[in-house]
């Protein structure tokens, strides 16, 4: 029972990390309609901005995570501009392969910069764990997890009440009819990039407070597929239960089935086993728009 | 109905469309299109299917831009500015199928055509300031007074607009054309799909419009008894061209109109 309850806490933690990541490439996929595969190299590069800034600059967590936020907001700002823009109203396969280019031009631009070594974070939280009856979960997950859910937090009250956001929801909703209402489009597809690359590089920053950082970072961005599959691509409440359910189950088939295998890994292969599940069952998602195409 | 402001010498045009040409892909939607559009006046743009007429509105909106020629907007030259620009500018629309906030709820979609007239920033409406909450009851008054109770929908505000009647969903995309509070409103096809008694009540709403708010609108319709109670000028389109232009009785005994309209159905 106390194993149980461990590994689902443990899950619950994991996916509300996973969720933020989500949430990002949702806002993007809604307002622009592009499936954006350097979603992981973008939280890559923020870890990394936090990490130069911490150990370079000496500047505090807090002010390191600031600039992070604000150097992705450029860096979402400026891909949007001069790489996505020029491709509107292509195919989507066409977006789709540009954007799988972009991870790979990322990841070669921190290796050129940052090396391929792996790093880690000075220590950055309190080391006292929280103990929740018989829970114990670790301060380095305990903070990151907080950190990730109030991002959320904010993301999803500033989509709901400001004009900035309700301006986004509509364009989501109807580009047409946003446009003729005088909403710049444009500046909501510039918008949402910069939001989605701060998001990732909330979610980069933190993942690599917890296990550390190189140029493959990136890689746990792919875990963000079965979730945003399982939400629904386009549903900001969807990313966030996808998350928890995938970080949920991930923890659960570690626990329980890892050990009875020799060689493990079922930790790593139940969230696109559920992928698969969940295409063949409810291809949109729990929360998604039905229309939503099959890729 | 010719009198009142349509008269055809007086100089009074807040739109003006000159040598208007657009074409897909080498077939010609718009050849050479002039159009003057007086204030204060209903005009109607009437024409067979494939006439140029959504191309047309699409052009004066900003959706399109025309390979040839100029929209001006009292006066001043609007043909490269993109649609959002416009409606600042004071035009709204409607759109033929209606393409509504589907999701929202009439109230909602009815507060975001007012929502770019608003002022107060991201962080202050977030962090409900009180010039922002201020901001947010003035709106919600006016769009009360001025959309909800006009149009004679207040039983309609907190439905989604999903679960309305074709009918009712063309009602609120006129709702949130007029919360933008325009000087230019552009009808596409205002009444089409609608039984007699929509028709009926679209018709007198269009008539309020312009009677009662001075707004000048430009309407594209293929019902004729609507266009003719209606319009006091109107302007046939056929194959991309204007054919006819002239006051509803002047078009109705048109031989060029006549043999558009004939030569479509023969």
């Amino acid at each position: 029972m106390d194993l149980l309850l461990q590994l689902l806490a443990s899950g619950v933690v994991t996916g509300g990390i996973y969720a933020l990541v989500a949430v990002g490439f949702v806002i993007v996929y809604k307002a622009t309609g592009v499936i954006n595969f350097a979603t992981g190299e973008l939280m890559m590069l923020g870890a990394f901005f936090a990490y130069t800034a911490m150990t370079a600059a000496r500047a505090p967590f807090a002010l390191a995570l600031l600039l992070a936020v604000l150097a992705a907001a450029g860096l979402g700002a400026l891909v949007e501009r001069v790489v996505l823009r020029p491709l509107l109203g292509q195919r989507a396969i066409s977006v789709i392969m540009v954007t799988i280019g972009l991870s790979s031009i990322f990841k070669g631009l921190a290796q050129m910069i940052w090396s391929g070594e792996y790093r880690s974070f000075p220590p950055i939280f309190p080391r006292a764990p929280l103990v929740l009856g018989p829970v114990i979960l670790p301060a380095r997950q305990v903070w990151p997890f907080a950190i990730a859910l109030l991002a959320i937090l904010v993301v999803g009250l500033g989509f709901r009440f400001t004009r900035t956001g309700t301006a986004m929801r509509a364009t989501a909703d109807d580009q047409q009819a946003a446009y003729a209402m005088g909403i710049d489009i444009r500046r909501v597809f510039s918008l949402s990039w910069s939001l989605a690359a701060v998001t990732a590089a909330v979610a980069g920053v933190v993942v690599g407070t917890i296990g550390g950082i190189s140029p493959q970072l990136g890689a746990i961005g792919l875990r963000m597929f079965p979730v945003v599959i399982l939400g629904g691509l386009d549903s900001i409440p969807g990313a966030l239960l996808g998350g928890v359910a995938i970080g949920v189950l991930e923890n659960l088939a570690g626990g329980y089935l890892d050990p009875l295998l020799e060689g493990g890994g079922v930790k790593e292969v139940v969230p696109f086993a559920a992928l698969v599940a969940i295409l063949m069952i409810r291809p949109y998602g729990l929360f998604g728009t039905r229309e939503v195409e099959r890729l | 109905m010719a009198e009142g402001p349509a008269d055809p010498n007086d100089d009074r045009a807040i739109l003006a469309v000159e040598t208007l040409s657009l074409s897909f892909g080498g077939l010609a939607a718009l050849a050479s299109v002039d159009l003057r559009v007086l204030a204060g006046a209903i005009t109607g743009i009437i024409g067979p299917n494939g006439a140029g007429k959504t191309s047309l509105l699409n052009c004066i909106s900003g959706f399109y831009r025309p390979d040839h020629g100029r929209v001006l907007l009292d006066g001043q030259e609007v043909t490269r500015l993109p649609p959002d620009r416009r409606a600042a500018l004071g035009i709204a629309r409607t759109f033929q199928n209606v393409s509504l906030f589907e999701g929202m709820t009439v109230l909602d979609n009815v507060k975001l055509g007012a929502h770019a007239r608003l002022r107060g920033g991201a962080v202050s409406s977030m962090l409900r300031l009180p010039w922002a909450v201020r901001e947010e009851l003035r709106l919600r008054e006016e769009v009360e007074r001025e959309v909800f109770d006009f149009l004679e929908m207040e039983h309609l505000r907190r439905r989604t607009v999903g679960s309305l009647s074709f009918g009712l969903q063309k009602r609120v995309d006129l709702a949130r054309a007029l919360a933008m509070r325009p000087r230019l409103l552009l009808l596409d096809e205002p009444v089409a799909g609608m039984n007699e008694e929509e028709t009926e009540d679209m018709a007198r709403f269009i008539l309020d419009v312009q009677e009662e708010r001075g707004i000048t609108v430009v309407l594209i319709e293929h019902d004729m008894g609507v266009v003719m109670d209606l319009c006091h000028r109107v302007v046939a389109l056929s194959f991309g061209e204007k054919i006819a232009e002239g006051t509803p009785g002047e078009i109705q005994r048109d031989p060029e109109v006549v043999r558009a309209y004939l030569g479509e159905a023969a």
